[in-house]
């Protein structure tokens, strides 16, 4: 299973649009400019997918996963340094919270950072294909991205891979959006695709 | 005028950031919380509350389908809900029922949208 090089063009506008939504969010966010790349749209087996992530250097990352159901499925994580979890909480909440209640609040306001993101660019996503999409409550997962794509192993299927890094320069903290496509959903993701292009046609 | 605010939100995060700002802007509210939609229902009855604040994403009774259930039971009551998912499908239910949408993160312009909202709804 192969998308043709439109769908690839049509499925990196699609999410460079979501990508917009999330980089006007995680500004508000952070109070302050956030560089976000353009998608990348990458075909890969779950053992690619592993080397992959690891050459991306996010082996000690921390990871916000949520699901998303509809005409397509879809996994959607933010991945962001495990020792930089704390100042990306800090970053949302301001100086309104003492040090030590941020320390107790981390997770949860790590999924709310997780949540807010993985939503703007799935809700951007959702409307251009036409195809409403819910999602799941987001997980925090603590553990080694390596672990993570381990446990979704399931034989040799490729996986869709569209990733995002993002950059928020003056606070020192990089990461990246990932979006995991069902290997499923590929015929109504191509016909979507093959919708959206005749669209814009 | 004495306003008192329910804040629904399962983060702990949000609520508190939703509640300094309208304090900040409003410091005579009252600010009530519930961290989910079941808790969030029963509240609208039991106590005088002039409007409410409504995450989306909730375990349990999510944010829409709490909001249907107060709006059947207070239809005068205005509803925000705060989610940083707005689909087109999203905007259509939500004026079906009568509730209005503001997108997160929780920001002072994000509030103040919230809260002209609040006030001036008749």
């Amino acid at each position: 299973m192969n998308l043709d090089a439109l769908s690839v063009d049509a499925l990196t506008e699609i999410f460079n649009l979501g990508v917009g939504q999330a980089a006007n969010a995680f500004s508000q966010i952070a109070g302050e400019s956030v560089q976000l790349t353009v998608p990348r749209v990458l075909m890969l087996s779950r053992n690619e997918l592993a080397d992959h992530l690891a050459l991306g250097g996010v082996a000690g990352f921390s990871a916000v996963r949520q699901r998303f159901s509809g005409a397509i499925q879809s996994e959607a994580v933010l991945m962001f340094p495990a020792d930089r979890g704390l100042q990306l909480v800090r970053m949302m909440v301001g100086g309104e919270v003492a040090l030590d209640q941020l320390a107790e609040m981390e997770q949860e306001a790590l999924l709310e950072i997780g949540n807010i993101l993985l939503n703007s660019v799935m809700a951007s996503v959702a409307d251009e294909l036409q195809a409403p999409m819910d999602g799941d409550l987001p997980t925090l997962d603590l553990s080694l991205v390596q672990d993570l794509v381990g446990g979704r192993s399931e034989g040799g299927a490729p996986v869709l891979l569209i990733d995002i890094q993002f950059e928020v320069a003056a606070q020192e903290v990089r990461g990246l959006l990932a979006f995991l496509l069902d290997v499923g959903s590929w015929g109504a993701l191509e016909q979507m695709l093959s919708h959206y292009t005749q669209r814009l046609a | 005028m004495a306003f008192t605010l329910l804040v629904v939100d399962d983060s702990r995060v949000s609520r508190m950031m939703i509640k300094a700002r309208v304090l900040a802007a409003h410091p005579d509210w009252t600010v009530l919380e519930a961290a989910s939609g079941d808790e969030a229902v029963p509240m609208v009855s039991q106590q005088v509350v002039h409007g409410v604040t409504m995450d989306v994403n909730m375990p349990g009774l999510n944010g829409f389908d709490a909001a249907v259930l107060i709006k059947h039971a207070q239809p005068h009551l205005p509803v925000v809900m705060l989610t940083a998912n707005i689909q087109e499908s999203s905007h259509a239910r939500a004026k079906a029922e009568g509730v209005c949408f503001v997108q997160k993160p929780i920001t002072d312009a994000s509030m103040r949208q919230v809260m002209a909202y609040l006030t001036e709804s008749p």
